[in-house]
């Protein structure tokens, strides 16, 4: 090796993404997509110096050679004085068992399994559906400079189905999607079809949530959206190491209340394992924050390096691109308040149901998430449907506000975006109950 | 490389299915990463793709793959996705036409030079110095250049260049963040202003003052509105999305649905438009549609497929990223434009600069609610102190009847252009 080139590493996917997209009872279209792509990191005296090659042959070592030269030249430019701390866990974590395993099955026998769920969603009222199915099947390699090599594959698979409702030039939808990575999970699953269409006629009746500060419950799926998007990027060690979080200089501070404990887990079998990280790290356990007081930040090798407190194995990337800090499975610990206590103790106050997505500005501590809907609380008990519910806050204040946690987690497979980079993860909670939430909605109830 | 591949492919796709279309994509770029103040990463990329699309009786059935050299399986491919689709009424792929003219979003000044990267770099920094109080978290410059061959067993054989500049820059000041970007198909960007734009953001945003629970007159930057509206009223025009009764505007051609001086028009060839081009993804001619003139709806955007399925004639609108590398409808550049106000921010009213949480507006109804970013009082059009926090709410399509005028000089904000938008009577949850 060079000596300007104090390490380099390779990661190569390859494979195929399939989708099918069903509209209104037909097939509109189906697809796949084949791809080999790989990153080459070179680490020059300084910083980094990145290579992305599309497509990329494995078995072209001259191509390799002449990759690594360049990306060691373009590493020149560089100012960041990077070090790498040492990570020694380097044997894959065992992968899930696939139940059933999508690529033995041909696209038109998964395009019927489809049909099946999205005509299921046809219930009295709903006026148009729309299912689709996704598969990811990516044979990945990585290789480093200290001789390093391990490969694997996965192949994760899932579908969504759509359906809207009609109803007096009203229109309203319910969402249902479901992704594993151990196995396909469309046979026999109308009911989900059936739970998107009514819950698109049930939001027909319900009425616009009206925004303000008040108690509220979030359901497992936005609890989990709670914990991925206000602590767990924020627990990123890349945005920690560059001033970006507002959990920055915080270790060992009662950052929330005592019965909440965060956790990113890659080595739990959910939708965001990986049997080792893009830097060829296998991932362990990582306790965010234990009983209200923050613990330990994600890393990558090099942010641990930089920042300390935490563990590396959380660097993540889509195929071709360069590893960046990621959560994985995130979830709120399960407490110990069952449902109906929970709701009992709002007494006056919102159910969110479901997620529409959410944002964070991790610098700032302020984050936003949409509910897929909602119920009002009145007196402990649930009244009415709304709709269009969202939540807004800062972090920490919110942290602080989680006064009771459910015994029963729920986790929830979904991707996230983060630096033009779409991974697959999953992230979960048990109900929980906020003392005082700031409230969205646009109506008058 | 690859070159004639696109006949071969055709040939061949001949044999079996009635029509063929061959999108070759090739595209390199270089980039600078900055990690606070110092250049951390340097990268640069290359990449191919090829795209085969084939239709059968009706049938359509798209493939893509990054290697070329392996377009049989990618064939193979399209043509069994084509066994799945459901017919449609098919009236054949576009024969070629003079297309003429410059590229439209190419800069032959444009290289994938690092040096380039690293002074655009430089410049952003030095903006950002000009408000000491802010530190810079991270951001970076890239340059990429790419091309894009389109063939079809009609005779289409249309190649267009791009290029691509972009600059952005991310401060914080306390807990306050600053963020901006420009990307342009030119070398006209200006990294300074974009830093200097970037560090006032997070250091005049600091000591944000409450805001009371109440209905305020608000000034949307360009960022803020197109964050918010654009995509929504996008796929709310998509002639898919309107036959297949998934759009809020489905029934309402010809009626008003804005403020009657509000125009919204799909330009694919405005000047230096990041989404310019003269073809579009199935080598339809492009063309200027105007979706919204006088605050009257007046045209959904079609593709082939859904143009020949509803009698309608396809606007030039089919853009990559369906399935295998299939079509989908999309915009090229949409250009909003209103009554101009020579001060937008005229009287009392608050600013916004950016939204958090623009994607999880309900994308059927419009309704929306959100956090504002570096929003601030305002007087004048003169800033006065920031405020904390905000949830905003509303309607997406209400918003565009609510809509008082716009400022004089718009900006892109991806491939949408407008100017700061002023409306009044929105609420804010404080």
């Amino acid at each position: 090796m060079d000596k300007n080139l104090r390490y380099w590493d390779l990661r190569h996917v390859s494979g195929e993404h399939t989708g099918i997209d069903i509209d209104n009872g037909e097939v509109e279209s189906a697809g796949v997509s084949f791809f080999s792509k790989a990153i080459i990191r070179a680490l020059g005296p300084r910083g980094w110096g990145i290579l992305a090659v599309s497509p990329f042959n494995p078995d072209d070592r001259k191509a390799l050679r002449e990759y690594l030269s360049r990306a060691e030249k373009a590493a020149v430019i560089t100012r960041e004085d990077v070090q790498l701390a040492d990570a020694p866990n380097r044997d894959l974590l065992p992968t899930p068992p696939m139940k059933e395993n999508p690529l033995d099955l041909p696209l038109e026998e998964k395009g019927r399994l489809l049909m099946q769920i999205t005509e299921a969603a046809k219930v009295p009222g709903v006026t148009n559906t729309r299912g689709t199915y996704t598969e990811r099947y990516e044979e990945v390699s990585f290789l480093d400079s200290t001789g390093f090599a391990a490969s694997y594959q996965t192949c994760r698979s899932g579908f969504s189905v759509m359906a809207v409702a009609k109803k007096n030039g009203e229109m309203q939808m319910g969402y249902v999607r479901d992704h594993t990575i151990d196995g396909l999970n469309i046979r026999n699953r109308t009911d989900q079809g059936v739970k998107a269409g009514t819950r698109a006629v049930d939001l027909l009746n319900a009425r616009a949530a009206k925004g303000g500060r008040m108690a509220a419950v979030l359901d497992p799926e936005l609890g989990g959206v709670f914990a991925h998007e206000a602590v767990g990027h924020a627990s990123e060690g890349d945005l920690v190491k560059e001033g970006a979080s507002v959990l920055k200089d915080r270790i060992g501070e009662a950052i929330g209340s005592p019965i909440v404990t965060i956790i990113d887990d890659p080595t739990m079998h959910s939708f965001g394992f990986e049997p080792i990280d893009a830097e060829g790290i296998a991932g362990c356990r990582t306790a965010i924050i234990e009983d209200g007081i923050l613990r330990r930040y994600l890393h990558s090798r090099e942010t641990l390096a930089a920042v300390g407190s935490g563990d590396a194995g959380h660097a993540r990337a889509m195929p071709g691109n360069q590893p960046i800090v990621r959560m994985s499975n995130t979830y709120i610990a399960a407490g110990d308040a069952r449902y109906d206590e929970i709701i009992g103790e709002c007494r006056n106050g919102i159910l969110l149901s479901g997620s529409r997505g959410g944002q964070v500005d991790p610098g700032r501590g302020v984050f936003q998430f949409n509910a897929e809907y909602g119920y009002l609380i009145e007196g402990g008990e649930l009244t009415q449907m709304v709709r269009d519910v969202s939540l807004s806050g800062e972090i920490l204040s919110t942290l602080h506000a989680i006064t009771l946690c459910g015994n029963d987690l729920r986790m929830h497979p979904g991707y996230c975006g983060k630096g033009g980079q779409s991974v697959p993860v999953s992230d979960g909670s048990p109900h929980l109950l906020l003392s005082e939430a700031i409230i969205g909605g646009n109506g008058d109830v | 490389m690859y070159e004639g591949i696109e006949d071969e492919i055709i040939k061949a796709g001949l044999a079996q299915v009635d029509e063929v279309e061959v999108a070759l994509l090739k595209s390199e770029s270089v980039s600078i990463e900055l990690k606070r103040s110092l250049p951390a990463h340097a990268g640069e990329s290359h990449g191919t793709g090829l795209i085969i699309r084939v239709i059968d009786a009706g049938r359509i059935g798209s493939s893509s793959t990054s290697t070329p050299t392996d377009w049989r399986v990618c064939l193979a491919s399209a043509i069994a996705s084509s066994h799945l689709a459901e017919p449609v009424p098919w009236g054949g792929l576009p024969g070629p036409v003079q297309l003429g003219g410059d590229p439209l979003s190419f800069d032959k000044n444009v290289r994938t030079d690092p040096d380039i990267a690293l002074s655009f770099c430089n410049q952003l920094l030095l903006g950002a110095s000009e408000y000491p109080d802010a530190e810079v978290i991270g951001g970076g410059a890239g340059l990429s250049i790419g091309s894009v061959l389109l063939a079809n067993s009609s005779g289409v054989r249309y190649r267009e260049d791009h290029t691509s500049v972009s600059a952005s820059l991310e401060t914080i000041a306390d807990q306050s963040t600053g963020y901006e970007y420009d990307r342009s198909s030119t070398m006209k960007i200006d990294p300074v202003a974009v830093g200097r734009r970037a560090a006032e953001l997070a250091s005049t945003s600091r000591n944000g003052q409450s805001i009371e629970t109440g209905t305020y007159d608000l000034l949307f930057s360009p960022i803020a509105f197109a964050d918010l509206c654009a995509s929504l009223l996008s796929s709310a025009l998509n002639g898919r999305s309107v036959h297949m009764g998934r759009s809020f505007l489905a029934e309402k051609l010809g009626e008003t649905i804005g403020a009657d001086h509000l125009t919204v028009i799909d330009d694919p060839f405005y000047p230096d438009g990041l989404g310019s081009g003269r073809f579009d993804a199935e080598g339809v001619s492009t063309r200027k549609n105007v979706l919204i003139e006088d605050g009257i709806l007046n045209s959904f955007v079609y593709d082939l497929k859904t143009a020949y399925r509803f009698d309608k004639q396809s606007t030039g609108n089919a853009s990559r990223g369906g399935l295998g590398g299939g079509v989908s409808i999309g915009m090229h550049n949409m250009v909003f434009t209103a009554e101009t106000m020579q001060e937008p921010g005229e009287g009392q009213c608050i600013s916004i600069n950016d939204v958090i949480g623009a994607h999880t507006a309900n994308p059927l109804t419009g309704d929306f609610s959100v956090e504002v970013q570096n929003a601030f009082f305002m007087e004048d059009g003169v800033h006065q102190k920031p405020i904390r926090k905000a949830m905003l709410a509303g309607n997406i399509f209400e918003m565009l009847s609510q809509i008082i005028g716009m400022g004089c000089t718009p900006r892109r904000v991806g491939s949408v252009i407008v100017a700061p938008v002023r409306i009044n009577g929105m609420r804010l949850v404080g």
